[in-house]
């Protein structure tokens, strides 16, 4: 409430100085590299800032590299969905019930805990070679993050608030969707965000190990060929997604919590 | 069912039919019986309530006062069914009480209003959980909401009010699926002197319009003396009841004028705190 005008001027100036110093700070990792590259033998293994923008610019003009990012995007989705699907219900289902908390997280527990890469050859044997591995692989490695975090987050609702759902005798659905999943709504939002980050590292792993199309599979592609600069751009590519993918999700997650985050602000304004 | 609700607020026939009877021949509402309770935490067992037998009679006020921690939540959370007894009966209405009682409100210290709803969205909450449709729960609703006077406030949140009016938005919560019965875990605890008074003399107006029956934990002994029809006053753990103490209330008084007749009282419940105390003061 003490921000008046001019203060928060100033934050926003700072805030415009430390993008243009953050700016500055890339360019000058890079030059350095650029100059590493080019005056000494090494550029073979860690090819040039230089090289890596013109291959990306001969991907785009080519076309060579859509084919890829859209399987990488489409792979990522369809992973995800079936991950935020099934994780926000079985969390949901799991943490409403004592007995079933108490015997099966455990279980799912170890599920998540094992390396999930080991899955790929099984799912080449299952499923085939391309897309289908992949969409499981990111379905799974999303699928854990969306569960824990929800699950966290119906156990963590008030006693105080449970109570009144069995006095107002409200069952295990209406129990569930007027108290449970609301109260859990900033853990679904995290849970969701971290699923859809997953979803794309499992998507990408299993395009690395299983599939014919996508940005995985071209590392390891340009990778088999010692292509340093290939693989340092397809990185680019990814990087360069992941940024949209989170700035994105950030805005919807503001969007998917709006009373909860309405009485956050109003109650950090009276404390 | 529906139509019950509906009248939510205005006065039935039915607290004028009980206030013919005499108090002492109204059917009982609840009826604890020999009931024993104790809890084990960090492997230390705990007894909490032993041979509790309590009768509480449709349309009675009644005040459970005693020392802290001795077993008065207890008593109100088996009254609601959410603990069942280790030993003895507890009936409601005359029946055995087997799961979570739906025909109490229960207001704790915690209001546990829903943070993410809004004053109206919450009081219409009760109604929206046993199916009545919206049009007629928000109007069930915004009556009640205006009763307790917080007609302006519809559209806050919880976090957005001051610790009285989310009281009474609590207490409008509570009130609106109308149940028969009252528990009050030391609600007005946490407020200032001014607006506990008004909040005191709302709860007790409606109390009598809408023939509420009615068991209140309370520490505070004027609350306890202004309010209640009956006090019972217990003992420290485990919880035994040392006395019951009738208190009148004619028609028509104002709680918040204290009488000569309540200092007495006080000073009875005060003895017999004491008496049960090790420490010469308490």
């Amino acid at each position: 409430m003490r921000l008046s005008g001019p203060v928060r001027y100033r934050a926003r100036s700072v805030a415009l100085n430390v993008h243009v110093q953050r700016a500055v700070a890339a360019v000058l990792v890079l030059a350095l590299w650029q100059s590493c590259a080019a005056r000494t033998d090494y550029a073979y293994y860690i090819s040039s800032p230089l090289a890596i923008a013109r291959q990306i610019v001969n991907w785009i003009a080519s076309g060579f590299i859509w084919p890829h990012l859209i399987a990488t995007i489409a792979t990522t989705l369809e992973g995800f969905v079936l991950a935020a699907i099934s994780g926000v219900v079985l969390a949901v289902a799991i943490g409403s019930s004592r007995l079933a908390d108490k015997v099966l997280s455990p279980l799912i527990f170890v599920a998540y805990s094992t390396p999930k890469v080991v899955l790929a050859p099984m799912l080449i044997l299952w499923v085939g070679v391309g897309r289908p591995p992949a969409i499981i692989l990111a379905f799974v490695t999303g699928f854990f993050m969306v569960f824990f975090n929800v699950l966290s987050g119906i156990r963590a609702v008030s006693s105080a608030h449970l109570n009144l759902a069995a006095i107002l005798g409200a069952g295990p659905l209406a129990t569930a969707l007027k108290f449970r999943v609301p109260a859990a709504a900033p853990f679904i939002a995290t849970g969701l965000q971290q699923g859809l980050i997953y979803a794309f590292h499992g998507a990408i792993l299993g395009e690395m190990t299983a599939s014919n199309t996508g940005i995985g599979y071209v590392v390891v592609y340009a990778a088999t060929g010692m292509d340093s600069t290939a693989v340092l751009a397809a990185l680019c590519v990814m990087g360069a997604f992941s940024y949209v993918l989170i700035s994105g999700l950030e805005k919807g997650v503001n969007r998917l919590t709006p009373a909860q985050a309405v009485s956050e602000r109003v109650q950090g304004a009276l404390t | 069912m529906n139509a019950a609700i509906m009248n939510a607020t205005t006065a039935s026939l039915v607290p004028e039919k009980l206030e013919r009877l005499e108090s002492h021949r109204r059917p009982v509402a609840i009826a604890f019986d020999q009931v024993s309770k104790g809890f084990r935490s960090h492997g230390r067992f705990t007894q909490a309530l032993e041979n509790v037998s309590l009768e509480v009679r449709r349309g009675e006020f009644v005040s459970l006062v005693g020392p802290s921690g001795s077993g008065k939540t207890t008593l109100l959370n088996l009254a609601a069914g959410l603990l069942r007894p280790d030993a003895g009966q507890l009936e409601y209405g005359g029946a055995k009480l087997t799961g979570p009682n739906t025909q109490v409100g229960y207001l704790t210290q915690d209001d546990a209003l829903l943070p993410w709803r809004s004053v109206l969205a919450n009081v219409a909450l009760p109604l929206e959980v046993r199916g009545v449709g919206r049009p007629e729960r928000l109007e069930a609703a915004r009556r009640i909401i205006a009763r307790v006077g917080l007609k302006d406030f519809e559209k806050h949140f919880p976090a957005q009010l001051s610790g009285g009016m989310r009281k009474r938005v609590a207490l409008a919560r509570t009130l609106v699926y109308r149940p028969e019965t009252l528990l009050l875990d030391e609600p007005f605890s946490a407020l200032d002197a001014q607006t506990r008074l008004v909040i005191q003399k709302q709860l007790r107006e409606l109390v009598s319009e809408l023939g509420l029956t009615v068991l209140l934990v309370t520490h505070d002994l004027h609350e306890a003396i202004a309010l209640s029809d009956t006090i019972v006053v217990f003992s420290r753990r485990p919880a035994r009841i040392l006395e019951t103490l009738e208190v009148p209330q004619p028609a028509g008084r104002d709680i918040l004028r204290p009488r000569a007749a309540d200092e007495q009282i006080y000073l009875k419940i005060w003895d017999l705190l004491a008496d049960d105390s090790d420490l010469p003061d308490a």
